[in-house]
């Protein structure tokens, strides 16, 4: 058994690059630095082809890295020891379709090094947590997106591994999926394990992390903690009474809503807040009240890569 | 070696419950029956090409199921994501490929078994004696099957699905024709001509060795024990020499 | 794709066990009439693209039982002509060498490398050992392909070598003539024009001169006792289906069909030539045997003049030894030397 290091990941300098089918490089990575403490739960967002998933395969030890340096519990990156105390989950695995959920089970039980004794306890356990009991002697197959991630998870999490790496978690997964799953990760942050995973749905990032790493074109944009980013994009609130329309808003003024005969502006900078004022006064339109608030991941996600994404 | 066998337990359990060895179980047995009919036309005394049907029929689709199985392992755990859990647990890549070897080469011994024992119960019924070459070319082709799954495996890492049942079907099938063609070819030429055909001949795995099946059909005796020795030897080689390469590029392979 | 391969397969088997095993079912019940067609709907019939590939289908399995049976005869031991440079080594064609008599011909070498032009050293020893190897040229017991013939030639009326070689066959290995004249008679009908099963007829009829009866077929006694009414030796197209009754006549009808066999071989061969085609070994064999059959005929009919004139011609367009050896034993006949052909 190794010891668990301050630092469970760290990736320094990572470049990756692949080939095309038509003989293009492709610069995937280029230049990551990064790592996760213990007992941390970090999620890691980007864009679409960012970088998140050839990032994970690296340090799952999948891919060999171009240039730079991966290392997970201290190892390098795919050391046999370091994955025996983590836990993986990839994006939507098909499994074994002429399988069924226990059988899937037993064998990654087996992978594990699970001894023979505890595996069937163990996997009534685990079948228990992400909800199949009672349907673990159907083929796999007929099981929907959500319960294959249900499989996947439970997989994931066998054997008390101390980091978790999980692409794309609740990717494609319905609301009481979701929840079923934050509920999992919940509990296990709550046991001081680590977490890492990468997810579209900024809500659940928002709901499970400690620290968020934005990346965009294989680096890192921004790493920080969760508020420290809210912090970052204040949102200016100005409420107004009629339901108002003006045709021409200013730069960084979206109408948030129109409600009970009200209608309510943000703006997303000071600079904006300012025009909007000078827009209100213009029309002769009275703002009935205004205050600031903190911006949301998605807001900051925006403001740091909606444009190019756009 | 657990970690091995529940790799390979589970490509069994996935190849026979896909169910294309029991289709091609009652394939068979529908076309060695329906050459046996021929007797029904009034053309007694086909035991020969009743047997010859019956052989090459389950020697094809013993075959086509082994390399349909092979070529469609590790492809296919790319393409459903299922490598990325297994190779996340402290399983080594050459586990993983052992796995699938040892279970296909199971599964495809354990049909050639089955094909088999179904034509021997044919051969039974339509009353065509059997003798003891029978036996030994059930125990050949098995070997058989352990190179082609080695080599379908190996060549899955290297060339697509589709690419590779096609080459790995044409070596499993053809390698008579081929073999002969460079033993024809090598009596015409000098020189380097004859170095390039020798290489070509030692390297490719002579499969034709492998089926006795003609000497059951013809009646000739059986192999001497010799030579059933030498040929799980080289079978062995051959499958290791296989796996060999197969194993040095997925073992480097990004997935 | 498991489905779709098992279900055409089987729906193959099905239309196949139909189309055998219905007709067999059922022509005990079945009148059969002469069918009249007007011109245009037998052009229509042969431009049917479904007959085309069913005649296809029939012509391409009748071919493969031909292979089969070619390997089947020489119990899977498969030869090949010798290349350039194996000749340049002295490896040559070789004779038969087994026991079975009258199936001595020229073959190839051994497809399976013999041990002295074998350069693999342990892997062609266990090839010798595991394919159907034999020294020689050796083959199986034909009685066992007569029904392959005989079900071959009813997918495919055209092979006509699978009359030749079932006849033989039958006549020499399973002694049963009378089918074998049958098997050869239905072979002309189908192959007006061919020389070989003419040749072959002409053989098996001057063969049992001495033995008539083991030419007569049960089941065609009235239409024989019509012949044996017959006064003179039939000609043109009687002569094919007319049983002889006596040695002279069998003589005569054999030396008709072989003198026919010759003349038209001459002229498939000259035919072949001006393609810058050969005879193949069979083809050779049927010619040269044709013309001394033909003058073995004339002998036991008397007439050696004719005999030695079919040797002068069968040395000219057919070269063989026993030819020259038929031409001195009618030589001396003819000067009186010996009292009866060889």
């Amino acid at each position: 058994m190794i010891d668990i290091p301050d630092e469970v990941i760290t990736i320094t300098d990572l470049m990756v690059e692949y080939k095309t089918d038509s003989g293009k490089t492709i610069r995937a990575v280029d230049g990551l630095n990064l790592s996760v403490r213990r007992g941390e739960v970090v999620g890691f967002i980007g864009p679409n082809g960012a970088g998140k998933s050839t990032s994970i395969k690296v340090l799952m030890g999948f891919r060999k890295p171009t240039r730079g340096t991966v290392q997970v519990m201290g190892l390098p990156a795919g050391h046999m020891a370091g994955r025996r105390r983590v836990g993986f989950l990839p994006e939507v695995a098909l499994y074994y379709p002429f399988l069924n959920a226990r059988e899937t089970l037993r064998m990654f039980a087996k992978l594990r090094e699970i001894p023979r004794g505890d595996r069937e306890d163990l996997i009534d356990d685990l079948l228990d947590k992400v909800k199949l009991t009672g349907r673990d002697r159907e083929p796999v197959r007929g099981f929907s997106k959500g319960m294959l991630q249900r499989v996947g998870i439970a997989q994931a999490i066998m054997g008390e591994p101390d980091l978790l790496i999980l692409d794309e978690v609740t990717s494609g997964l319905d609301p009481v999926a979701r929840y079923d799953v934050r509920r999992i990760l919940m509990d296990f942050k709550a046991k001081g394990k680590t977490v890492f995973f990468s997810s579209h749905e900024l809500s659940e990032v928002t709901m499970l992390c400690d620290r968020v790493i934005l990346i965009d074109e294989g680096r890192v944009l921004v790493e920080d903690k969760l508020s420290a980013m809210s912090n970052a994009i204040r949102r200016h609130i100005v409420c107004v009474d009629g339901l108002l329309s003006p045709p021409q808003l200013p730069r960084g003024v979206f109408i948030h809503a129109v409600s009970n005969g009200q209608t309510t502006f943000s703006a997303d900078s000071v600079e904006a807040h300012a025009a909007l004022n000078g827009l209100l006064e213009e029309l002769d339109v009275p703002i009935q009240h205004s205050f600031e608030e903190p911006g949301s991941l998605e807001d900051f996600f925006v403001h740091s890569i909606g444009h190019k994404v756009s | 070696m657990e970690k091995v066998l529940g790799i390979a337990q589970v490509t069994i359990i996935e190849s026979f419950r896909r169910k294309d060895p029991y289709v091609v179980l009652i394939l068979a047995a529908l076309i060695v029956f329906g050459a046996g009919l021929f007797s029904r036309f009034g053309t007694e005394g086909l035991g020969k090409f009743v047997k010859d049907v019956g052989f090459t029929v389950t020697g094809l689709l013993a075959v086509l199921i082994c390399v349909v199985t092979a070529a469609r392992q590790l492809p296919n755990e790319i393409q459903n994501r299922t490598l990325y859990p297994l190779l996340a647990k402290p399983v080594s890549r050459l586990q993983v490929f052992l796995g699938k070897y040892l279970g296909v080469g199971v599964m495809a011994s354990a049909v050639v078994l089955l094909f088999s024992a179904e034509l021997y119960l044919l051969f039974r019924i339509l009353d065509i004696p059997v003798s003891g070459v029978f036996f030994q070319s059930v125990y050949l082709r098995m070997l058989s099957m352990w190179i082609i799954a080695g080599m379908t495996l190996s060549l899955s890492v290297y060339l697509t699905q589709g690419g590779n049942v096609t080459v790995s079907m044409l070596l499993a099938l053809a390698m008579q024709t081929f073999a002969n063609t460079l033993i024809t070819v090598r009596t015409d030429l000098e020189g380097w001509g004859v170095w390039v055909v020798d290489t070509l001949y030692w390297l490719l795995p002579h499969l034709e060795l492998f089926d006795l099946t003609k000497r059951e059909v013809h009646n000739f005796p059986a192999a001497p024990l010799w030579v059933l020795a030498a040929l799980t030897v080289y079978a062995a080689v051959y499958s290791l020499l296989f796996m060999a390469v197969g194993m040095q590029r997925f073992r480097s392979l990004n997935l | 794709m498991t489905k779709t391969f098992t279900g055409t397969t089987l729906s193959l088997i099905a239309v196949a066990a139909m189309a055998g095993l219905v007709p067999h079912a059922v022509r005990d019940h079945v009148t059969v009439r002469e069918a009249t067609y007007q011109p245009s709907e037998i052009d229509a019939a042969k431009e049917s693209i479904a007959l085309s590939l069913l005649g296809q289908l029939q012509m391409s399995i009748a071919d493969l039982m031909w292979l089969k049976s070619m390997e089947y005869l020489h119990r899977g031991n498969l030869q090949r002509m010798p290349t350039r440079g194996e000749e340049d080594l002295g490896f040559m064609r070789g004779d038969s060498q087994d026991t079975a008599v009258g199936l001595g011909h020229t073959e190839g070498l051994n497809m399976v490398l013999d041990e002295d032009r074998d350069w693999r050293g342990l892997l062609g020893n266990i090839q010798r050992h595991i394919a159907c190897y034999s020294e020689g040229h050796i083959h199986d017991d034909p009685v066992e392909l007569i029904p392959w013939y005989q079900l071959a030639v009813k997918l495919n009326p055209k092979l006509e070598r699978l009359y030749t070689m079932g006849a033989f066959f039958l006549a020499d290995f399973a002694q049963e003539p009378a089918e074998a004249r049958e098997m050869l008679v239905a072979g002309i009908a189908a192959n007006p024009n061919s020389f070989e099963v003419r040749a072959a007829l002409g053989r098996l009829l001057f063969e049992y001169s001495d033995r008539l009866d083991a030419l007569k077929d049960d089941h065609h006694d009235e239409e024989d006792d019509d012949h044996d009414e017959m006064e003179e030796t039939p000609r043109g197209d009687e002569i094919e289906t007319y049983l002889p009754t006596s040695k002279a006549e069998a003589c005569e009808m054999a030396a008709l069909l072989l003198r026919e066999a010759v003349d038209r071989a001459l002229e498939t061969k000259l035919a072949y030539r001006s393609r810058h085609e050969k005879f193949d070994d069979f083809q050779e064999q049927i010619h040269y045997e044709s013309y001394l059959f033909l003058s073995k005929s004339y002998v036991e009919l008397g007439r050696y003049d004719e005999a030695l004139a079919a040797c002068d011609e069968g040395w000219e367009f057919a070269k063989h030894n026993l030819l020259r050896v038929q031409q001195r034993v009618v030589s001396r006949l003819i000067e009186g030397e010996v009292d009866e052909s060889p």
